[in-house]
């Protein structure tokens, strides 16, 4: 690592005015950034700690949840309104990582961390367009057994590797911004950014912006939702594909239903034509078996991956079918 | 305010680079947590923050735990007694060549609080219940973070499977 | 380019066949083989438990020392060709960095001795380590930067620019086929056999099975990061290593160093996994050479990467497995052949042929392993060596042809199984894989089994029942030396080379010492942890705790007994210490007269109770829980029915009698000798090849 100062910040206006100074980073429980820092491949000059900011878990009267971005990944996990009225999240924040990093990693740095592409770690030996723009993608005829199947372009293949994301995706979360030009709102949905021709980009965060909240809208379907990971251990390893999902029934039809996939692409990916497919129809496996298809329709397998599109197709199938409690 | 490391005020380093694992094990000389991967991978450096919380020392900055108190393998035995994970450890053959093996019983007492507080797994079936029903797939899965490249994986089952039992037994009088 | 030399060969085959045993003519059995129920077997708990729980083992990189630096590598990023600049001037200006080593500077060196090129050479390979500016694979050491704490060499390391005049160098497995392949050589022996003419027979045999099996490359992995902890003092080198071959590191550094070899010390008391990939690679070389120019200690921890770069794996293997076979599944042709990768400086080529040479009779034999030479890490010896991937290969043809025959995949093994080795004639000292087919098959329910796979689903799993062969090799290697010194005391000390990398060798080789040398088993009471010593759970005064051993001690017998220890182990030896005895007789009246009674209930204990404490337990004199008179106290001798059971002791340091005397009064001369010479010497037979008291 190159040297570094470090100071911890009071509180988000404090975090926020020591951010704005170059070269300087936002540390929360390490478990990414650390490892970054080891690898040269990030390289800030001071590193401000905001774990003391809001970790609060505010449950309001209409069912939204606003979540301080400090907040451990295990504490999110074991909130009580959290596992009742939104169970896909909690599942999703089990599913990542180890009970060790669960317990360092916060809610703030589990959205910003970044990928694990092999070729972006290999810091000396690999030309990645993400870290030196314009010298080359190795992942894109290399080895990309777990690299993207959507919304990859020849720049970039490489996959946003957070479970929660996922979960916060399919349960249209926000995402609460303080920075030297005042504070806003942007749906999370909206904060990744596809790597198109600029895979540096990773977000929309203007530069010493900082998340301060998550906030779960109120949304009543989440009771009835859960999240699955397939990866290929039963534990302690990235997603090839996963699945956080919510249903609600009006008798044997849809009427609400959300969906998004992890696994598969540079941001957690919202599958609007599924839902948009299943709005409507009458909850059956064949229903869902055809969501699947028409959001996989536009899947660009690699040389490596070609599986994770049928497999992204039976996951969602399954997962739906198990929260209608019926054989898939 | 100065770091505590079992029970001993410690200064931190000066070097903000400075991993917890490397504070404990360079500066500090308690060379029982032990480095196996560096890269959050292992588990083989897991201590404990304010007595049960488990996290891994390779990817904490010794920095941030200023004023926190850490527990490391040579913090669990105390007047010469070994902790009953220590102890049973032993009795089931839970190790080989014995390095994961410190991290692997600081991990289970993290566990046990997270049992107790009733933390949920990816197994947990029923995510609104009060308490965990334990079992061999709960406590596989909660001790997923810990790697033993030996293979002892059985015996440190059984070890810990023991240990929470008879705890449980305890906490039901 | 051999790297073999032909006379070194004939010492290595002529060093495995050594060692006569109870099958070779002359030869003399080692005479604990076929001792049934000593301490050999017996379920003993790691004597090195308590140290690795508590975290106290040592391990390489967790001596310390006085001044010690810290290091870090930078590794090349083409795999063949030469270092054309190395700009090291900012990591040398870096702050706490003490050394920056390169080809440039570096200590003038030895190239590393190659594995079986001498009886203790231990390198992977046969390279000089940073002599020059060559390049011979990709993560090749090309600097060694020391420095005051290890974020400080490692922050210098990433400073480091090197370029290079790269060559076109083979690294792809498909391009070192076509550049044409050797024939491998493994400890001596070349990796090929033919017995008649396999491709004949295979084209002629009515049933066949003709696949391609590929293996992808290894790694050891390890937990414990390859690791030393290294101090010159003047020309003596000390290495605190993780090493699973000592004496070969010594040697090798001595070499490579031109040193004496008895300057160079390597220790190695506790490794965090092996698995044969433990032994001397250009860390090693590196740290002591850097070492040496700072003069000053330095600490060599490898990162992960750093041992992916600098530790040998295995290949990967591309094997043809062909059988040949009749209706009836016998084999009238075996072909294992097939290609591996290894660099031209390398010796190990994964002999995946070695399952294939025991495991099956056939009517004729084509076996072979080739090599493409890469620009690449030396291969080395990991986890079964062409046992783990070529009974991959063999076992899967095997059941391949047994769906080409439809027949049970063990009833196929059976019918092939050779009364004596296949390919080399010698008789087996002991086969009995049919056995473990049969048993195997009778617990896993193999009855239930469906011919065809894919029959049998449990919600979202397939569920297939299958079996394989595994094989695993013995070598016995010349030079080894055990120090056994026995002290006047009784204590005997076994100071031998050897290996604790979590195979428990401490343990077996103190079971097997204390078994050879006919050791007892001494349990004394103390360090109350784990269960409490009494019934009434933990005493609060060390009254009680203290009175309370004797009821642990009671207990401990009675388990003892019950539970079959000695039906078992017969002639075990156990000494009770401190237990006192002046409980022991109306305590084994109450055992023995239920025994007498419900004995039904454990019929494992052979023999009555009372006569197993008479021939196998003993007790140590002190402390005596005496009565006030020294004749009721001889009268509790007399109620023990035996005089053998007592051996002298004092319990000094703090010994619990009055006065001075250890023995207490009143106890005939003939009771005193067996109490301090007859009963200690049947205890301790060794006692009896010292001088007479």
């Amino acid at each position: 690592m190159n040297p570094f100062t470090y100071a911890r910040a009071q509180d988000a206006a404090d975090a926020v005015r020591l951010g704005a100074e170059k070269a300087t980073k936002y540390l929360g429980g390490g478990t990414n950034l650390v490892d970054l820092l080891r690898e040269t491949i990030e390289q800030p000059e001071k590193l401000i700690d905001v774990t003391g900011l809001s970790s609060d878990i505010q449950v309001r009267a209409d069912g939204s949840i606003l979540i301080g971005a400090a907040t451990r990944n295990t504490v999110l996990a074991s909130h009580a309104a959290v596992r009742t009225s939104f169970p896909a999240l909690s599942r999703a924040l089990v599913a990542g990582a180890s009970a060790q990093i669960r317990n360092m990693a916060t809610v703030g740095g589990n959205i910003l961390q970044r990928t694990r592409c092999t070729y972006f770690y290999d810091n000396a030996g690999s030309r990645c367009n993400k870290r030196n723009p314009g010298q080359g993608c190795d992942a894109f005829e290399g080895f990309n057994r777990n690299h993207a199947i959507l919304g990859a372009s020849s720049s970039c293949v490489a996959t946003h590797p957070s479970d929660m994301c996922v979960a916060l995706a399919a349960l249209d979360a926000k995402v609460h911004l303080r920075g030297a030009s005042g504070e806003r709102t942007l749906l999370l949905n909206d904060l990744h950014r596809l790597p198109e021709d600029h895979p540096e980009l990773e977000t929309q965060l203007n530069s010493g912006e900082l998340i301060t909240a998550v906030e779960l809208p109120p949304l009543p379907m989440a009771a009835r939702s859960t999240y699955r990971k397939v990866r290929d251990r039963a534990s302690y390893a990235f997603a090839l594909v996963s699945v956080a999902a919510a249903i609600e029934l009006e008798g044997e039809t849809v009427k609400d239903v959300r969906l998004a996939l992890g696994g598969v692409a540079h941001k957690p990916w919202r599958a609007w034509k599924a839902e948009a497919a299943l709005k409507g129809q009458r909850a059956t496996v064949e229903a869902f078996r055809a969501a699947a298809e028409a959001e996989l329709a536009m899947a660009v397998p690699l040389h490596d991956n070609a599986f994770k599109v049928e497999l992204a197709k039976r996951t969602i199938t399954t997962v739906f079918a198990e929260l209608m409690e019926i054989e898939s | 305010m100065p770091i505590t490391v079992n029970g001993e005020h410690k200064d931190l380093p000066s070097d903000a680079r400075i991993s917890l694992l490397d504070f404990i094990r360079e500066d500090l000389h308690l060379s029982g947590t032990k480095k196996g991967c560096n890269q959050g991978a292992c588990g083989a450096c897991t201590v404990l923050v304010d007595g049960s919380e488990r996290i891994l020392s390779c990817m904490a900055l010794a920095v941030q735990y200023e004023g926190r108190a850490i527990t490391t393998i040579e913090g669990l035995s105390a007047n010469g007694e070994m902790h009953p994970l220590q102890n049973s450890f032993i009795e089931h053959d839970g190790f080989q060549c014995g390095y994961c093996t410190p991290g692997q019983i600081c991990s289970a007492v993290g566990m046990a609080d997270e049992l107790r507080r009733s933390v949920p797994s990816y197994v947990t079936a029923n995510l609104s219940a009060g308490k965990i029903e334990m079992s061999h797939d709960e406590l596989r899965e909660r001790m997923s973070g810990n790697i033993c490249r030996c293979g002892a994986y059985n015996g440190i089952i059984d070890a810990i499977a023991e240990v929470q039992a008879a705890s449980r037994a305890q906490e039901a009088v | 380019m051999s790297v073999i030399k032909d006379a070194a060969q004939a010492v290595m085959k002529k060093a495995i066949e050594i060692a006569p045993d109870s099958i070779m003519p002359g030869g003399h059995p080692d005479p604990i083989i076929n001792r049934k129920h000593g301490l050999i077997g017996a379920p003993i708990s790691r004597i090195d438990g308590p140290l690795k729980v508590q975290g106290s083992a040592r391990f390489a990189a967790e001596f310390p020392m006085d001044g010690l630096l810290y290091a870090a590598l930078s590794y090349s990023t083409i795999a063949r060709g030469r270092i054309a600049t190395l700009d090291t001037s900012a990591a040398e200006a870096a702050e706490g960095v003490v050394l920056v080593m390169t080809h440039r500077n570096a200590l003038r060196l030895k190239p590393t001795p190659l594995f079986m090129s001498a009886a203790k050479a231990a390198g992977g390979d046969d390279l000089p380590v940073m002599q020059d500016d060559l390049i011979h694979w990709n993560g090749q050491p090309i600097a060694i930067v020391l420095a005051e704490s290890q974020e400080q060499a490692d922050h210098a390391k990433s400073l480091i620019r090197a370029t290079y005049d790269a060559e076109a160098g083979t690294t792809s497995f498909a391009a070192g086929k076509a550049a044409g392949l050797k024939v491998g050589n493994f400890q001596g022996e070349p990796l090929k056999h033919e017995i008649g003419d396999a491709e004949a027979a295979l084209a002629a045999a009515p049933h066949k099975v003709d696949h391609i099996y590929r293996t992808p490359r290894h790694n050891h992995n390890a937990i414990e990061l390859h690791a030393a902890t290294v101090a010159w003092q003047g020309d003596e080198l000390r290495i605190h290593d993780a090493s699973q071959a000592v004496a070969h590191m010594a040697w090798s550094m001595a070499h490579i160093f031109g040193l004496d070899e008895k300057k160079v010390h390597v220790s190695s008391p506790y490794v965090g996994g092996g698995f044969g990939g433990k032994t001397l690679w250009s860390h090693h070389v590196l740290a002591c050479a850097a070492a040496k120019l700072a003069g000053r200690p330095v600490r060599i921890m490898l990162s992960r990467e750093g041992v992916y770069r600098v530790v040998g794996g295995r290949t990967n293997t591309e094997q043809r497995v062909a059988i040949g076979a009749q209706a009836d599944g016998h084999f009238d042709a075996l072909i294992h052949t097939g290609v591996v990768a290894m660099s031209a400086h390398n010796n190990v080529p994964e002999p995946f042929i070695l399952p294939a040479q025991s495991a099956y009779a056939a009517g004729s034999f084509k076996l072979e392993v080739q090599v493409a030479t890469l620009d690449m890490l030396a291969n080395t010896f990991m986890r079964a060596p062409g046992e783990s991937v070529g009974t991959f290969g063999l076992e899967c043809a095997v059941d391949e042809l047994a769906v080409e025959l439809q027949m049970d995949p063990i009833e196929l093994r059976v019918r092939n199984e050779p009364d004596k080795d296949p390919t080399t004639g010698l008789r087996f000292s002991s086969r009995n894989i049919i056995e473990a087919y049969r048993t195997g098959a009778e617990r896993f329910g193999w009855n239930k089994r469906h011919l065809k796979p894919g029959m049998h689903r449990e919600g979202e799993w397939l569920i297939g029942l299958g079996c394989a062969t595994a094989t695993y090799p013995y070598y016995r290697m010349p030079g080894g030396i055990a120090r056994i010194t026995i002290s006047k005391e009784g204590r005997v000390k076994i100071e031998i080379a050897a290996h604790e990398m979590g195979m428990g060798t401490s343990t077996a080789q103190t079971q097997i010492a204390a078994e050879r040398l006919g050791l007892p088993i001494g349990v004394h009471a103390g360090s109350n942890y784990h269960n409490p010593p009494s019934s009434v759970g933990w005493g609060s005064y060390h009254i009680e705790d203290y009175v309370a051993q004797a009821q642990a001690f009671q207990t401990q017998l009675t388990s003892l007994i019950v539970e079959g220890v000695f039906a078992r182990h017969p002639k075990l030896k156990m000494v009770m210490l401190e237990s006192g005895f002046t409980w022991l007789a109306p305590f084994v009246w109450r055992l023995h007269k239920f025994w007498r009674g419900i004995r039904m209930e454990t019929p494992w204990v052979d023999r009555p109770p009372m006569e197993i404490v008479h021939s196998n337990i003993r007790f140590s004199l002190q402390p005596v829980d005496a009565p006030p008179d020294s004749a009721t106290l001889h009268r509790l001798f007399d109620h023990m029915q035996s005089d053998e059971l007592i051996l002298f002791s004092t319990d000094y340091p703090h010994w619990q009698f009055e006065g001075d005397s250890a023995l207490p009064e009143g106890i005939s001369d003939d009771l005193v000798r067996k109490i301090m010479i007859d009963n200690p010497h049947a205890t301790y037979p060794r006692l009896k090849q010292l001088a007479p008291v």
